[in-house]
């Protein structure tokens, strides 16, 4: 929470400092001066009671001095530029109480458009007076205070991408720089930083550097901005702030007459501080670009400086061995550290900020710790000379050296590895932000990554891109070349495609006739057990026809007796006799039924049994045909994860494509 | 007739020139230049001009080579000019060779001959082009360097200073190759050079002033140095590879070896030739460094162009690499009427007065015989002449009583005891802390033993450098002991008995002399091998040669096998190598030693070395007179190293026997021998002679009374007279230790000091002249001239002395104040 309050006051300030005008200029275009423009407006409406005699509220408005005095209540007006925070400004306007003047109409609002422009002016006392210095940087950016930004380091977005310089070989190696939490190397150029993707070794983009040549680069803490300190030798020095997303300048610091050496920004990315050839550690303030402290130690020219990562501390070493710890806030020195024999070419600092690492052409990288304030380890690293030192999150170290080697060390200072010797003087080194590629440079311009688990896997980027134009055509010949590559691979995903097709048709048509086979055969039992069912109906009701038939045989018998005896007529005989007979025919029609239902029945199953077993034979062929289509499936899957990886590619690399071209037209 | 060659030049006679007008014509080389002037006199023959080319040959190695040359003409009287723009000049096969300018350039591979013709002259240099179709890459020694040192980067003043400059050092005058490469293209790896942009390197950038540069613009962005080194830096600034070293420098040549311009405001353009080992050649007058010892004379600037200023000699020099040469420039007024006089005499007088005809000087007269027994007696013996020498000798009649005067001199020990005390000068003679008075003593009676006893110079040397023993029991061990640093040892050997100073090149080659590095420390390695151990006695030690021990180069840090100065390196292996080099350095072809030792003793008689400071011989300071410098040495030598014999011929000859009075032409000249120059008398030899005069000995630690401050053993043995009278402190092997500079404590001791007025005081020869002997004040007088300036006072000064006098009631105290004031007298305290 806290975080975000001084993030916020930051912003404001930041936003605050942007609101300046240039130096106000009367309509006639001369400037507004207090003694040609306002004192004549005090002196018609003021001054009768804040005159220095009266002196009315302990306010005086006829001499300059005594403005820029202020009251009673404090100052009234500043050379700040701001006329609504000026209390002059707020009661002359009627923003605010008591009204001035008292009792009597507003100031006619030529002569208030007139202080207001003197005031906005910067308060100008006379002609021969000059506004202060109008802010430089209108940084408009918010940075955090340091670690792991939620989503993750910030990549490009939209940088530029000309190469401002074209060389056909590069210069010795000046500056490498690693995002701490991006896989994003930058690498200074001829007037350039050239930008590169970590992981593919992509280039992304270029930052300019109209100066010269960056000689110390350095991400902000959490790896939204780039710093960059250089210039021109024996000319110019000055240290230069990107937006690492869009590559736009924010800021920039410093006039040195020589370049500058090394150059770092404290963790809220307010200060810079920087050192060169001029032998003066100089802070800064970002926002504004004033300079805050000229810090006079060194004896020699400053090679290497570098916040702590908690932006209290500041190191910087000297070309005579020089090394000093500097409390960030108030400019004092906090320790002065000579154990170094020779240059010291490269400081770093642990996450922590409790240990800080200097490397020396003594051929020493030397741990300080700050809390102790004296060396804890001294690594006899490069023997030639140490140049570079850098610390990865896990406090482990690349150093590098005039030994022409790179070298790995645990967070104790023990060897863990070495790297491939490059041809000449290793120059810089940095390790990425998950430590697993280190990135270094030597006398030759050459500029190699490695991956830390294995360093025989080596990748090369050139601190001298192509143009623009040339590596334009290069994408597009990529381009044709990812085409090209797409086509094959498309043709044998379809290719694969039809093969699952083909493998599928059989086995759908024996599916088919598998079921008819399972239908039939469910029907045919169905059947049978609809006849068995009969059967069973039938045999349920026989017993009762029978002995039905029986009683109608004893009625017809009885009848026939009847009838002899005559008391039956022959009709009821006959009628007798029909109902046995319909009865008995029943009965018949009930025996008939079930004797072929039972049959039908004994039928039915045998048919139903022949088509399950047909089934199950039809059955048995499918894994097989199953297998077939599962190699055929994934074959095609494969072919198509082929394809759209490539054509994934492809249309990156149009992205590229048409991003430079646009940039180009 | 014939015409010169000498320093490489071809001239073409003149009347072969006529004789076959459309032949070829004959080249031929002859005698030295000398005889030039009495040659042309010949007035009979037709002016056809003695015109020379220079560089004798061409040769062009590659397409990058180019050579320019120069035409000098020389009158009949010796005057030369330059004759470049009026010579007509051509290439005889122009499709090996052109012309830009007066500079060749290759075409072909092939011979054809660069032809100047000028009102009936006609020279030819062969020109020889080989490889013009191969163009060498840019070499980091043989092309960068010399323009590092031409522009002066590398200078003390500049980059070359020991803690560089603006934090950027490279060797002083490019001693270390290596290294400077190092420095600049790896010491800061992203700053002094760019390759990505080699334009942008700051290394270029500083010299051709497009940054701010302490030391300014040196070149220009369209210059060939500018060229060379971006081309260098273009091709990867690389260093020439071990195995393909460039060839290294053999000798340099700058041309023309003479001139002598009449007209202030004119001009000579000079050549410079480097000849590489590998026998090719290279124009290097862009690239060699340009100094004039006298630019009031002769002006030059950084392209060889001489000009004239006002009359007088001077010698320019090229500096390329570790080479320096030198050309003799004279500048004559314009229309200068001389005559000449007649060179006559002996070997001395006729090579002196060869110069001065050079210089158009008219010699002064002999002066008188008063003089002259001041002179000799106070230069040879230390003394003045008695009275009784005085008048036997002014009235003598005899036609070689001077000559005489110098044999009787030159028996005498006073003569031995004061170049026993020149050497124990040099030698640094004295007790110290560790050196024992007792060791010091012997040492200098060691030595003044050699030169009573006459002992050659080259014995006594040998038997010093190669001592070896206890400091008491074999003296001469104490040159070893009295300085101990290998270093030094070597460097005093160089200056004292070889007139060199090798100190410069301890630490990087020397600037203004052919001294390398490594000439220095391989000379050193000749006394890294002398041992030390303490003796019995404590104040004795024991000096040895311990056969092993080595010096280590500055810059490879690695031992340098024993090599002589400017020679080969011997087999030192099992022998002693201070004997080698004593051997070596004592030997009559030794090229440094016998004249340094003549030029010692000349300097001695004269005031002035033929090279002065005589223990300064370099290139650069070269002798006014070479022809004497080196006939000296010769001498010398044939002498057998009997240095009386140099000094008989010194003395007698008319360059000594001159007067001080000065002509118009020679007034302003001090390194000819136009005229003999006023000395103040040393220190020690002037005590003696205010002792003599006075008659009042003083008393020496370790001396009996009435001993000679001269005889003085250790040099810490002093009074107050000879301190502030410049008597040598020893403290190093400089000449320059015994001054003879005024100072006002000098003036205010003779004055007020006890030395004069305490000794006239004891002395008591006014009271026994004026009271004992009972002579006239006049007598007195004249006794006092005669005795301490040997000669009478005129009548003007007698006059006024007894003027002055008159009035005294004292006439003894009179008579020791003018005493007093005669030894105050400037004449008393000068050898004139």
């Amino acid at each position: 929470m806290s975080n975000r309050i001084i993030t916020i006051a930051v912003a404001w300030a930041l936003v605050s400092a942007a609101v300046f005008a240039d130096e106000a200029k009367s309509p006639a275009g001369e400037k507004v001066t207090f003694d040609d423009h306002v004192k004549p407006i005090f002196r018609q409406h003021c001054a009768s009671c804040h005159n220095q005699g009266e002196k009315k509220g302990g306010l005086a408005l006829d001499s300059f001095t005594a403005v820029m005095e202020g009251g009673g209540s404090g100052e009234i007006v500043f050379d700040d530029g701001d006329a609504d925070g000026s209390r002059l400004w707020q009661l002359i306007n009627h923003d605010d109480t008591p009204v001035m003047p008292p009792n009597q109409d507003k100031i006619p609002a030529d002569q208030l458009s007139v202080v207001r422009s003197w005031i906005e002016g910067g308060v100008l006392e006379n002609l021969g007076s000059k506004a202060k210095a109008k802010k430089k940087n209108s940084l408009a950016f918010v940075a955090s205070t340091g670690g792991r930004p939620e989503v993750g380091g910030a990549m490009p977005e939209s940088l530029p991408q000309k190469t401002p310089v074209v060389t056909p070989r590069a210069a010795a190696a000046t500056a490498i720089a690693t995002s701490p939490w991006a896989p994003l190397i930058a690498i200074a150029g001829q007037k350039q930083i050239v930008m590169y993707h970590a992981d593919s070794n992509e280039l992304l983009g270029i930052l300019p550097f109209e100066e010269g040549v960056a000689q110390s680069l350095r991400f902000s803490r959490d790896g939204s901005f780039l710093i960059a300190g250089g210039g021109e030798h024996s000319v110019t020095g000055l240290v230069a702030v990107y937006d690492i997303k869009t590559g736009n300048r924010v800021a920039e610091v410093g006039d040195e007459l020589d370049t500058v050496f090394g150059c770092d920004a404290n963790d809220t990315m307010t200060r810079i501080a920087f050192g060169g050839p001029q032998k003066m550690v100089r802070i800064y303030d970002a926002t504004d670009g004033t300079k805050l402290f000229d810090l006079k130690k060194h004896t020699d020219w400053i090679y290497a400086l570098g916040y702590s990562p908690d932006g209290i501390l500041i190191a910087s070493g000297d070309r005579a061995g020089g090394l000093c710890v500097w409390e960030a806030e108030t400019g004092r020195l906090y320790l002065d550290l000579l154990e170094h024999k020779a240059a010291i070419l490269s400081v770093a600092w642990r996450d922590d900020s409790n240990v800080m690492a200097s490397a020396s052409e003594d051929g020493t990288v030397k741990l300080w710790d700050m809390v102790q304030g004296k060396s804890i380890k001294s690594i006899d690293a490069h023997g030639e000379g140490a140049t570079s030192v850098a610390f990865d999150h896990e406090g482990r170290l690349v150093t590098a050296g005039k030994d022409n080697r790179v070298k790995l060390w645990d967070a104790s200072g023990n060897h863990l590895r070495d790297f491939e010797p490059m041809s000449e003087d290793v120059l810089e080194v940095a390790i990425t932000h998950d430590g697993k590629r280190v990135v270094y440079g030597d006398w030759t311009g050459q500029i190699l990554t490695a991956m830390v688990d294995d360093p025989s896997k080596k990748g090369e980027l050139a601190a001298n891109p192509p143009a623009a134009a040339v590596r334009l055509e290069t994408i597009k010949q990529t381009l044709v070349s990812v085409q090209n590559e797409l086509a094959p691979l498309k043709a044998a995903m379809d290719t694969s495609l039809s093969t699952v097709a083909a493998a599928k048709g059989p086995i759908d048509a024996l599916n088919a006739e598998l079921a008819t086979k399972r239908s039939e055969s469910d029907a045919a039992s169905a059947a049978a057990d609809a006849a068995r069912a009969t059967v069973a109906t039938i045999d349920g009701e026989l017993p009762g026809l029978i002995s039905g038939s029986r009683d109608l045989q004893d009625s017809m018998i009885a009848a026939r007796v009847g009838a002899q005896a005559g008391t039956v007529d022959a009709a009821t005989i006959a009628d007798r006799e029909q109902q046995f007979a319909d009865h008995l025919l029943t009965i018949v029609n009930k025996r008939r039924e079930r004797i072929g239902s039972t049959a039908t029945a004994e039928i039915q199953a045998t048919l139903a049994a022949t088509r399950k077993t047909e089934a199950d034979q039809m059955a048995a062929r499918l894994p097989e045909m199953q297998v077939n289509l599962d190699a055929a499936t994934a074959s095609a899957n494969q072919a198509r994860e082929a394809h759209d990886g490539v054509a994934k590619q492809l249309a990156e690399i149009r992205t590229r494509h048409d991003q430079l071209a646009a940039e180009l037209l | 007739m014939s015409i010169t060659h000498r320093f490489g030049l071809i001239a073409v006679t003149a009347t072969l020139a006529l004789v076959t007008p459309t032949g070829v014509n004959r080249v031929s080389a002859i005698e030295p230049s000398e005889s030039a002037s009495t040659a042309s006199a010949r007035t009979d023959l037709p002016l056809v001009p003695d015109l020379a080319v220079y560089p004798g040959e061409i040769k062009l190695g590659s397409s990058r080579d180019f050579q320019s040359f120069v035409a000098v003409i020389k009158r009949d009287d010796g005057i030369t000019s330059d004759a470049s723009d009026r010579v007509e000049w051509s290439i005889a096969d122009v499709s090996k060779a052109k012309l830009d300018g007066f500079t060749v350039f290759p075409v072909a591979d092939g011979k054809t001959e660069l032809i100047g013709k000028y009102a009936g002259a006609e020279v030819r240099i062969p020109v020889d082009v080989s490889g013009a179709t191969t163009r060498p890459s840019i070499s980091f020694e043989k092309d960068v360097m010399p323009v590092l040192t031409r522009s002066g980067c590398n200078t003390g003043s500049c980059h070359g200073a020991a803690r560089g400059k603006d934090g950027f050092r490279v060797s002083l005058f490019g001693f270390d190759p290596i290294g400077d490469f190092h420095r600049i293209t790896r010491e800061i790896g992203v700053r002094r050079i760019n390759l990505a942009v080699p334009e942008e390197s700051l290394f270029l950038k500083k010299a051709i002033g497009s940054v701010p540069h302490t030391g300014g613009k040196l070149f220009d962005v369209s210059s060939d140095y500018y060229a060379t080194v971006l081309e260098w830096l273009q091709d990867g600034a690389k260093i020439d590879p071990d195995n393909a070293k460039p060839p290294k420098v053999a000798s340099v040549s700058i041309y023309p070896a003479q001139a002598v311009i009449e007209g202030e405001g004119k001009t000579q353009r000079f050549v410079a030739v480097a000849t590489y080992s590998d026998g090719t050649t290279r124009d290097v007058t862009r690239l060699a460094a340009f100094t004039s010892n006298n630019s009031g004379t002769a002006a030059i600037d950084d392209v060889g162009v001489v000009t004239a200023g006002s009359r007088g000699e001077a010698f320019v020099m090229a500096r390329f690499d570790t080479h320096t040469v030198g050309s003799q420039v004279l500048a004559l007024p314009e229309n200068l009427q001389y005559t000449p006089p007649k060179i006559e005499g002996s070997y001395i007088d006729q090579m002196v007065a060869l110069k001065l005809q050079q210089l158009r000087i008219v010699p002064s007269g002999k002066c008188s015989d008063e003089e002259f027994i001041r002179r000799a007696t106070i230069d040879i013996a230390g003394k003045l002449p008695t009275e009784d020498e005085f008048r036997q000798f002014v009235g003598d009649a005899a036609p070689d009583k001077r000559a005489e005067l110098i044999d009787r001199l030159l028996e005498r020990k006073e003569f031995s005891e004061i170049w026993a005390m020149k050497f124990a000068q040099l030698l640094m003679i004295k007790s110290t802390n560790d050196v024992s008075y007792k060791s010091a003593f012997l040492y200098a009676n060691w030595l003044t033993d050699k030169f009573a006893r006459n002992v050659p110079i080259d014995e006594m040397v040998r038997e010093l450098l190669t001592s070896s023993g206890g400091t008491f029991t074999s003296p001469p061990t104490n040159f070893f002991e009295i300085e101990r640093d290998t270093l030094k040892t070597s460097e005093n050997v160089a200056q004292v008995f070889m007139g060199i100073r090798t100190q410069c090149t301890q630490c990087h080659n020397h600037p203004f002399d052919r001294w390398t590095m490594d000439d220095y420390y391989g000379f050193a390695s000749f006394f890294s091998q002398v041992g030390r151990k303490n003796a019995e006695d404590y104040r004795e030690r024991i000096v040895f040669n311990q056969f092993g021990g080595e010096v280590n180069h500055l810059v490879t840090k690695k031992p340098v096998p024993p090599k002589f100065l400017g020679g080969e390196s011997p087999n030192t292996s099992g022998k002693d190598r201070r004997a080698v080099v004593a051997d070596w350095l004592a030997s009559p072809d030794n090229p440094y030693f016998a004249r340094s030792i003549a030029n010692r003793v000349w300097a001695h008689f004269t005031g002035v070395g033929v090279v002065d400071p005589v223990d300064d011989i370099r290139v650069s300071n070269p002798a006014s007179n070479p022809e004497l410098f080196d006939e000296l040495g010769k001498r010398l030598v044939e002498y057998k190293f009997d240095f009386r014999q140099l000094v008989r011929d010194i003395c007698n000859s008319d360059a000594y026997q001159r007067s001080t009075a000065s002509t118009e032409s020679n007034a302003h000249d001090h390194r000819n021998y136009a005229h003999a120059e006023i000395r103040r008398v040393p220190a020690e030899s002037l005590l003696d002679c205010i002792c003599q005069v006075t008659d009042s000995p003083d008393k020496f630690r370790g001396l009996p009374l009435g001993a000679r401050a001269v005889q003085i053993a250790d040099g810490t043995t002093t009074n107050y007279f000879l301190t502030s009278f410049g008597r040598s402190p020893r403290a190093t092997v400089c000449e320059c230790e015994a001054t003879t500079d005024p100072s006002l404590s000098q003036a205010l001791h003779l004055l007020n000091g006890d030395s004069v007025h305490n000794k006239i005081a004891q002395s008591k020869i006014i009271e026994k002249w004026f009271a004992d002997e009972k002579l006239p004040a006049e007598a007195v007088i004249d006794r006092i001239y005669v005795r301490c300036l040997s000669r009478l006072p005129t009548e003007q000064e007698r006059t006024d002395l007894m003027a002055s006098m008159a009035d005294d009631p004292n006439k003894a105290a009179a008579l020791q104040d003018v005493f007093w004031a005669v030894l105050n007298s400037r004449e008393f305290v000068f050898n004139h």
